[in-house]
């Protein structure tokens, strides 16, 4: 691979502190040789006054006079700096920026939150198997904070909010300790601004990053007994609350003898877990998994990308499920000739009737998994198989596929053949309205492309459909005879009439 | 059986039958048989249901039938059984419950695997030398007219078994629509698939050598060749083949003289004689002349038996076991520690022959389910336990079996329990007896490296101890025993212990 062995750099020049993670590129992967960080600080001054100081620019320069040493250390053949919220609040930003080129020889890029939320989501898709949830990535930075809600792997949305702990810290937190009345003052403000967001209901997947939370479950993890050093943790919501009630009545210097409490957090920390809570109050989520190194990883990535390389989680998220798709098919002895035939005229139907059907193109993941495991139960038996397909489906780990896409693939399977989907049908009757629709339509796909291929012989070449005002037209390819496939077609299609309201003609 | 008449009546998908046969010692005597044609299956593989006027038709005929019995005196030595006619019919209850009011007949719809077990092993007494074909590798087919059940057994092991939908007239039905001068074409290709099914469930190539087949096919058949041997020739099905293949029934029922429902179904039956011929690679179809009314008078009167059976569904489920990936000696020697303790207390619970098969055959399968995944296995297990088929098993049987796999590792919990107690009292009794001796074996091999060598079951008044002489410590087996010894005192209020001794110390 070219570029193999390569070190490539990032920087990110937070509002609290600057890092640096140099890493190595390495056949499709990189690892990281070092990191560094340094509390900086920046925001203090840039949320005060609009700008950053000279003090604030001179503490930020032998930051990075380090970081430069550092990079030359390792024979860098890539640096990428970014800068996030404190540039952009910063009136003289081009002038730090200019001061820092010179000074230390590589450029910074000032990010937009929208970008700042981009690199986190690509880190949380390395760390999670994100593509199967409803997730959102919750990035609390000291100026901004970062919301992107992603929903199976897509990023559906990202809202960049002047929420980071810093600015809240500095806007409503004066005591030490902190009054009730300052408390209730930022809880409430923060529910508020929460709900503006109008997250999602169903959101089932909360990912924070950003060195608070992250933090935040070291405290936690540490006064557990666990080992801290993991990049992903989990803190649950009623610890979560507990660390909020421990620390809201300490003083900052009591704060700092918490176990693990980083000192220059001690006082933003609060902010920070009392805004989660009310994402978790608003989600009714349980808990949440914080990352850490989210923006960093995911600069290390994009940089990687940037040099043309693409990590396997990403340009294979669809290969990996489709080969685990296999796997199970040749586990439980499929035809797979057949299967991927099926999976080919189902797709061709799907592509020229999902409109039709009131389908949306993202629906094929589902329909795909069902094309090729629809006969899987005829391992067990060939009596009921459509039943036993549906069984395996439900009890084999579909890799990439949430908890409902499974039920769904499940439901597909089990009415290729027999009985149409019925409420008296369990894993039917579970679906929502929507749900049992979609169920139906792709079903009727999946029996007619089924029947396309009943001589398992893989006759038709392709097909054409053509959607008329009163009918469908189906124009089959082959160099074959094809009297039995438009024969099992013409008993399969009724299905497949009914939803869409139209005739179905062979041609 | 005792001596007398008997009767049965088989409601099939083209025509209804009766026999009536007077047993003595053994001997029968055919006093009686009719056949009434109707195609209830006409109305079932097109429709669904079966039409009112057939229903009306169906009851007359069966009226004829009942003053028939009531001519002879039969009241009670009778058995009228359907077929896939009406087995697939959505209103089948209504015609049963119909029947009923009409003509006091009780109807029973018979399962497609029981349907073929009683056709088997009517064929099974009758063909001299059989025994020898289900070790040499044969494939028994009774096409009807909705399905071809085909049963493939090779060393005493029943490798596929499976009713599939491709009965004659279901073809025919199938096809109507295309030209008669093609329509053998169409007859050709879809019945090629059924092999697919066949194929692709026995996973590789098994040699058999035999085919026998069964079903009313076998009697045209035999009007046309009216053959010396009990045989029919590859060459003579070829030929006839070429004659038929593109005529019209009419045609064909005039040239031939057979009925017309007959005529309708030929060519796809002689299709399907042909592709099983070729699958099994011989040029023999052998039959039996016993018909099926009398097949079933014969075993519903205890007439016939099936020798080997016990044997043949032990190399089954280890069959399925292997398909399974099983761990083969730990199921091996839960078998044996399973029926050990069975025989030894069988003045404990007062079981026979029939359940030590059933807790043999649990035994056997009760973890098979991790093929399909560790988590939840017995759920697993329970699931393909409940989908095992295989002719000579009864609906009960397996459900008792499946029962015994789910619960052999949690016992019971909310689920099980709901499950069971859709069961009668007996069968759940008779369950939790089973389930409790199963556990007590599977925990003497907890960590499946069969530390135990030998056991012995030593049944004092106050409590049952079991005696295992191991190879080395066996620790998980005794805290196996622990967790799964509580159900034993339940079920049979008394304790049991395990004293186990290290063999090599």
């Amino acid at each position: 691979m070219l570029g193999n062995g390569i070190n490539i750099a990032v920087v990110d020049i937070g509002s609290n502190t600057v890092r640096l993670q140099v890493s190595q590129v390495k056949d499709k992967s990189y690892r990281v040789l070092e990191e560094y960080k340094e509390s900086v600080r920046l925001g203090d001054e840039v949320f005060e006054y609009g700008m950053i100081t000279e003090a604030a620019l001179n503490r930020l320069l032998v930051s990075l006079k380090e970081v430069r040493a550092i990079i030359d250390n390792w024979k860098v053949h890539q640096v990428r700096a970014v800068a996030t919220a404190s540039f952009r609040g910063a009136s003289n930003y081009s002038e730090v920026i200019q001061k820092v080129t010179d000074v230390c020889g590589f450029g910074v890029e000032m990010i937009s939150g929208e970008e700042e939320a981009r690199y986190t989501f690509i880190a949380a898709s390395a760390n999670f198997q994100i593509s199967k949830y409803h997730a959102l990535v919750l990035d609390i930075g000291g100026g901004s904070a970062e919301y992107s809600v992603v929903n199976k792997g897509r990023l559906e949305k990202a809202h960049s909010v002047e929420l980071g702990c810093n600015r809240l810290t500095k806007k409503f937190i004066k005591s030490d300790p902190v009054t009730n009345t300052e408390y209730q003052t930022l809880k409430d403000f923060l529910v508020k601004e929460v709900r503006k967001l109008k997250l999602p209901r169903t959101i089932d997947l909360l990912i924070c990053t950003g060195g608070s939370m992250g933090n935040l479950s070291t405290i936690h993890y540490l006064a557990c007994g666990q080992r801290a050093d993991r990049t992903v943790k989990y803190l649950e919501r009623k610890h979560l609350k507990k660390l909020i009630n421990d620390i809201r009545n300490k003083t900052i210097a009591e704060r700092i003898q918490i176990p693990g409490m980083e000192e220059k957090r001690a006082d933003i920390i609060l902010a920070a877990a009392m805004q989660v809570d009310a994402v978790l109050e608003e989600t009714d989520g349980e808990g949440l998994y914080t990352l850490s190194g989210g923006l960093r990883s995911g600069l290390t990535i994009d940089t990687i990308n940037k040099m043309g390389f693409e990590l396997p989680f990403q340009s294979n998220m669809d290969n990996v499920r489709h080969s685990r798709l296999i796997e199970i098919g040749n586990k439980f002895s499929f035809e797979e000739r057949h299967a991927r035939q099926v999976t080919k005229l189902a797709r061709k139907l799907f592509d020229g009737l999902h409109t039709e059907l009131g389908l949306d193109k993202a629906d094929w993941a589902v329909l795909e998994a069902a094309s090729l495991l629809h006969d899987i139960g005829n391992y067990i038996s060939y009596s009921s198989h459509h039943k036993h397909s549906q069984y395996l489906i439900m009890n084999s780990d579909l890799m990439g596929y949430s908890h409902d896409e499974i039920i769904t693939i499940g439901n597909i399977a089990r009415y290729h053949r027999k009985s149409p989907p019925r409420q008296s049908h369990r894993y039917f009757r579970m679906m929502t309205g929507d749900g049992q629709r979609k169920i139906a339509a792709m079903s009727a796909v999946l029996r007619a492309a089924d029947g396309l291929d009943r001589s398992h012989k893989s006759l038709v070449r392709d097909l054409e459909v053509l959607v008329k005002p009163k009918k469908i037209e189906i124009k089959l390819i082959s160099d074959h005879n094809l009297s039995l496939e438009k024969k099992k077609f013409e008993m399969k299609k009724d299905l497949l009439e009914e939803i869409s309201g139209k005739e179905l003609i062979i041609l | 059986m005792k001596n007398g008449l008997f009767a049965t009546i088989n409601i099939g998908a083209s025509a209804f039958r009766m026999q009536i046969s007077e047993f003595n010692d053994g001997h029968e005597r055919i006093m009686e048989t009719l056949v009434k044609p109707l195609g209830l299956g006409k109305d079932t593989f097109t429709k669904g249901y079966i039409t009112l006027d057939s229903v009306y038709k169906a009851t007359n005929i069966l009226q004829m039938f009942r003053h028939k019995l009531d001519e002879y005196g039969i009241k009670k030595n009778y058995k009228c059984v359907c077929t896939s006619g009406v087995r697939e019919a959505r209103n089948r209850y209504f015609l049963i419950d119909h029947v009923m009011n009409k003509t006091g007949l009780k109807l029973e719809i018979i399962d497609p695997s029981d349907e073929i077990y009683i056709k088997y092993i009517g064929v099974k007494n009758d063909i001299k030398g059989f025994e020898s074909y289900e070790k040499k590798g044969v494939l028994f087919a009774n096409i009807s007219s909705g399905n071809v059940s085909i049963n493939i057994l090779k060393d005493d092991t029943s490798i596929f078994s499976g009713s599939l939908p491709y009965g004659s007239l279901r073809l025919r039905q199938l096809f109507k629509g295309i030209p008669i001068h093609s329509r053998y074409k169409a007859y050709n290709q879809y019945v090629e698939t059924m092999f697919n099914t066949i194929n692709s469930s026995l996973g590789g190539a098994s040699k058999i050598k035999y085919l026998v087949c069964s079903g009313s096919s076998v009697n045209t058949l035999q009007f046309i060749f009216n053959p010396k041997v009990n045989y029919f020739h590859r060459t003579e099905l070829e030929e006839l083949y070429e004659r038929v293949k593109d005529k019209t029934s009419q045609e064909n029922m005039t040239a031939l003289g057979i009925r017309i429902s007959e005529a309708k179904v030929l060519v796809p039956m002689l299709e399907t004689y042909l592709r099983l011929m070729q699958f099994v690679g011989t040029d023999k179809v052998q039959f039996s002349r016993k018909s099926f009314p009398n097949v079933l008078t014969r075993y519903y009167s205890n007439n016939i038996r099936d020798n080997g059976f016990r044997n043949r569904l032990r190399n089954t489920l280890y069959y399925l076991g292997r398909r399974y990936n099983f761990d083969e000696p730990h199921s091996k020697v839960v078998t044996d520690y399973s029926v050990q303790i069975f025989d030894a207390l069988g003045d404990l619970h007062n079981l026979g022959m029939n359940e030590r098969m059933l807790l043999e055959a649990a035994a056997i399968l009760h973890d098979i389910g991790y093929y399909i995944d560790a988590r939840m296995h017995h759920e697993h297990s329970y699931y393909i336990a409940k989908a095992f088929d295989m002719p000579g098993l009864d609906q009960e049987q397996i459900k008792i079996i499946a029962f015994l796999v789910l619960m052999h590792r949690v016992g019971t919990d909310e689920s099980t329990e709901t499950r069971l107690s859709y069961l009668n009292m007996e069968t759940q009794l008779t369950i939790r007896k089973l389930v409790s001796i199963l556990r007590i074996a599977d925990a003497l091999d907890t960590s499946h490296m069969q530390l135990v060598e030998t056991v012995d079951v030593d049944v004092q008044s106050s409590k049952i101890i079991i005696k295992a002489r191991t190879r080395k410590h066996a620790y998980l087996e005794k805290l196996g025993f622990d967790q799964k010894k509580d159900m034993f005192l339940e079920t049979f209020g008394i304790p049991v212990e395990l004293e186990m001794k290290v063999l090599y110390e």
